[in-house]
């Protein structure tokens, strides 16, 4: 093949370099451009005096991280909710698909998706709400009727954290299940049906048919998304965590994550510094990229066909 | 090629990085202040509180009376408590365009912002600009000076504060409870038990939001974090200490839990955030409050009852007075010398101050007297109960039903106020300040726990002193007691 060069690159590939214009624009705007913004986390960021006008301070920064006394606790939380959440969330988001479109009965089938996507489009303030509704200490639905049917005590939830690891369980699922659901299912739409009129002839019952075409059909799909997720580790969601226990101080011990933690420090009179903040959201990002970097490393080993790049 | 373009793209990055950034210098002594100027400036005046309805037709009455005086035009943007800092923090780091804000030692933490350079150092602007504005604050501007710059201006107002309750008068009356008489939680226990038992709409007797706990009853400054001077208690005279390691703050505590305990505060005070509409519908008896002369009936002006107060503390005037509540001028205002003529006016035009604070004779408040005036309940207009948050509050028109005395009252209590040995004393905090903000994140999980007394507060106590200590407040105290044994030694 004959060379063309950047410009009959160009001119070959006109359309459809068009048309990844605007995704371009979008990551330079906001993915890259930012990017020098890392200067000001090895700086003593004085609003008067711009970005590169402020004093350096090497890594003091830094050093608030990992000095405070949560960083422990928070790091946990922070990898331990998330693991939970991209693989729990991996198998409920399959099962849901699967789930889906085994309903032959197409009104019933729209009517589930409906339902469990639904809840994706509420913003985490409204959510922070319902759940006050149910475990509101006086009024709440569950202190005011589950409990004492099953002739149990009340319970003060926004000051037990202990129970929090499940309500930030289920809140996330609630949410987020429905709509993680929905890439599959259109990878399930897209498997040839000549495999399973070919796996039926054969003999293969509904759930062989799961076992041995749909899901080996989308474990690609399942790798990308994982590899993905597992990048974004250290990058909580912030309205699940701040939002919905109400940033209540004694649930801190099972609430606080790094975003969360980041915040109210930044937010808290006295140590406001946009510096601090930097030197976290590196810290966040480089994690990540180590870890994108390894678990696409591993997969590459395993099974090369599916590894992301 | 490809070498070229991304060298271009990476010089047009920074050129954004840059603009986006760059320092903006202010130029002084451009304005004559006694002419009239030819340009119209908008200044932008960011307030924290209600949102008002009809701020479009005060605006305008503003501009008419300002068009011959300086030339400006006024925008208030007023925005609720809890979006106001969150929005303007945001509007600060990224170097965005306004005036005026509105800052106090706690919200928008007014040092950190002056020493990060967010406002403008106003003493340059001093003679030519607000020389009467300064000379009226006399030492409580110096109060607000950051290392010996002043960067804001604090409202003229009543400059000290006590402790005490503020109650409801109806019910005081009904069951002859004088509240003057009681002194402490143990006197005032068996009343909010009584009132328990015979107002049945009543069921919550006391009440508290995350301020006006049973521990705000104590006086004492807080140099930095849980580092604390007390005033009222001579044990602690001349001693930095520990908060969380005093029997008091502990003891306070405890009343929160055992009040709690007992049912006479609402059971889900640790997550509610309406203290202030639950006190209007009227369900709780008292509370604990920061009071000035006639601070009960400002409250309950627009309420369907009376409160009425009384002092359990001394009456002092701290390093914190003046800072708490200021107006500062943005280093990003295109003409701080129009603003600073502006605020002027506000501090010294009677018919300036009123028109921003009441609205528009007429249409937002009637007229009783030449200096009293009653508003309208549905006003679609006022800053009445906002009127501490900026100018001078004593240019004011009085409201109906306040003490016709009030200024007087309010300037006899200045003067009466008591200096804590260490008045003037400012804590340079640069030696400890990663100590503070760790600090600041324990406090954070644990102040709401130990003070509002949904629970046990002892053994929480332990750990909150323990999270204290790894976080270095023993080194902070430690500091503090330096600097405070040497300015006292100085002074």
């Amino acid at each position: 093949m004959k060379k063309k060069g950047f410009l009959g690159d160009l001119k070959s590939n006109g359309p459809l370099l068009t048309m990844c214009l605007p995704g371009l624009v979008f990551f330079i705007l906001f993915n890259y451009l930012p990017m020098f913004g890392i200067v000001i986390a090895f700086k003593q960021y004085k609003f008067d005096m711009g970005i590169w006008g402020s004093p350096w301070n090497g890594l003091s920064n830094f050093k608030f991280m990992f000095s405070s006394p949560d960083a422990w606790v928070i790091t946990r939380n922070t990898i331990a909710y998330n693991l939970l959440f991209i693989f729990g969330g991996l198998v409920l988001n399959v099962a849901m698909a699967i789930g889906l479109s085994e309903i032959r009965n197409k009104t019933f089938s729209k009517t589930c998706q409906t339902i469990v996507i639904m809840p994706h489009f509420l913003s985490y303030v409204i959510v922070s709400f319902l759940v006050l509704a149910f475990l509101h200490v006086e009024n709440g639905l569950i202190n005011r009727s589950v409990l004492p049917m099953l002739g149990k005590e009340s319970v003060d939830w926004y000051s037990t954290p202990s129970a929090w690891p499940w309500v930030l369980i289920i809140v996330n699922f609630w949410k987020t299940v429905g709509y993680g659901s929905v890439v599959y299912l259109a990878g399930i739409a897209g498997i040839d049906m000549s495999l399973y009129e070919a796996a039926k002839v054969d003999g293969a019952n509904r759930w062989q048919q799961i076992r041995y075409i749909t899901i080996p059909a989308l474990v690609p799909l399942m790798v990308i998304l994982t590899i993905l997720n597992v990048g974004k580790i250290f990058n909580s969601d912030f309205g699940l965590f701040y939002q919905v226990p109400l940033n209540t101080g004694a649930l801190y011990p099972t609430t606080n994550v790094i975003s969360t933690y980041v915040y109210n420090m930044l937010m808290s009179a006295g140590t406001g510094s946009v510096g601090m903040a930097s030197a976290a959201a590196f810290y966040q990002s480089v994690v990540g990229f180590i870890l994108v970097m390894t678990t696409n490393l591993i997969v590459k080993r395993i099974s090369p066909e599916n590894s992301l790049f | 090629m490809k070498k070229r373009i991304s060298a271009l793209l990476a010089v047009a990055m920074l050129g954004g990085a840059l603009a986006g950034c760059g320092g903006s210098k202010v130029a002084t002594g451009g304005e004559d202040p006694n002419t009239v100027p030819e340009d119209t400036y908008e200044i932008n005046w960011y307030m924290q509180g209600m949102p008002q309805d009809d701020v479009a037709s005060v605006e305008a009455a503003v501009n008419d009376y300002l068009k011959d005086k300086i030339n400006v035009t006024l925008k208030m943007h007023r925005l609720e408590s809890s979006q106001y800092s969150k929005q303007l923090n945001t509007m600060i780091a990224a170097g965005e365009y306004f005036d005026i804000a509105w800052t106090t030692s706690g919200v928008l933490d007014y040092t950190s912002n002056a020493r990060n350079g967010a406002w403008l150092a106003l003493d340059p602007y001093i003679d030519t600009y607000i020389p009467q504005t300064i000379e009226q604050l006399g030492e409580i501007a110096d109060n607000a000076r950051v290392d010996g710059k002043l960067y804001a201006l604090p409202t003229l107002k009543e400059m000290a504060d006590s402790r005490g309750w503020t109650y409801r008068k109806d019910i005081a009356d009904k069951y002859n409870i004088d509240m003057d008489s009681i002194k402490t939680f143990e006197q005032l226990e068996p009343v909010l038990k009584m009132v328990q038992e015979n107002e049945p709409d009543m069921q919550y007797p006391i009440d508290w939001g995350s301020d006006r706990t049973p521990a705000s009853l104590m006086k004492y400054e807080t140099v930095a974090g849980t580092a604390v001077i007390f005033y009222d208690n001579e044990k602690y005279d001349g001693k930095v200490v520990n908060l969380t390691e005093t029997p008091e703050y502990l003891d306070a505590c405890k009343w929160a839990y055992k009040l709690y305990s007992e049912g006479l505060v609402k059971r889900d005070i640790m997550t509610a955030t309406d203290f202030e509409q639950r006190l209007k519908d009227g369900k709780t008896f008292c509370y604990v409050d920061f009071l000035k002369p006639g601070k009960a009936k400002e409250t309950s002006a627009n309420y369907s009852f009376e409160l009425e107060q009384s002092t359990v503390s001394d009456v002092w005037q701290d390093n914190g007075a003046g800072t708490g509540s200021m107006i500062a001028v943005s280093r990003t205002s295109k003409n701080p010398e129009r603003v600073l003529r502006f605020i002027e006016l506000l501090y010294t035009d009677a018919t300036l101050s009123n028109l921003i604070n009441y609205g528009i004779e007429g249409k937002h408040y009637t007229k009783i007297n030449d200096n009293t005036i009653s508003i309208p309940g549905d006003t679609p207009y006022t800053l009445q109960g906002y009127q501490w948050m900026q100018g001078n509050v004593f240019l004011n028109y009085l409201t109906k039903g306040e003490d016709p005395e009030k200024v007087e009252k309010l300037k006899a209590f200045n003067a009466e106020a008591k200096k804590p040995m260490d008045y003037g004393f400012k804590f340079d905090k640069t030696p400890v300040e990663m100590e503070i903000a760790a600090v600041s994140t324990v406090m954070n999980e644990y102040r709401k726990q130990v003070s509002m007394g949904s629970m046990d507060p002892e053994p929480i106590m332990q750990e909150y002193t323990k999270k204290l200590k790894t976080a270095g407040i023993d080194k902070i105290v430690e500091e503090a007691q330096k600097q405070y044994d040497e300015f006292l030694a100085n002074k």
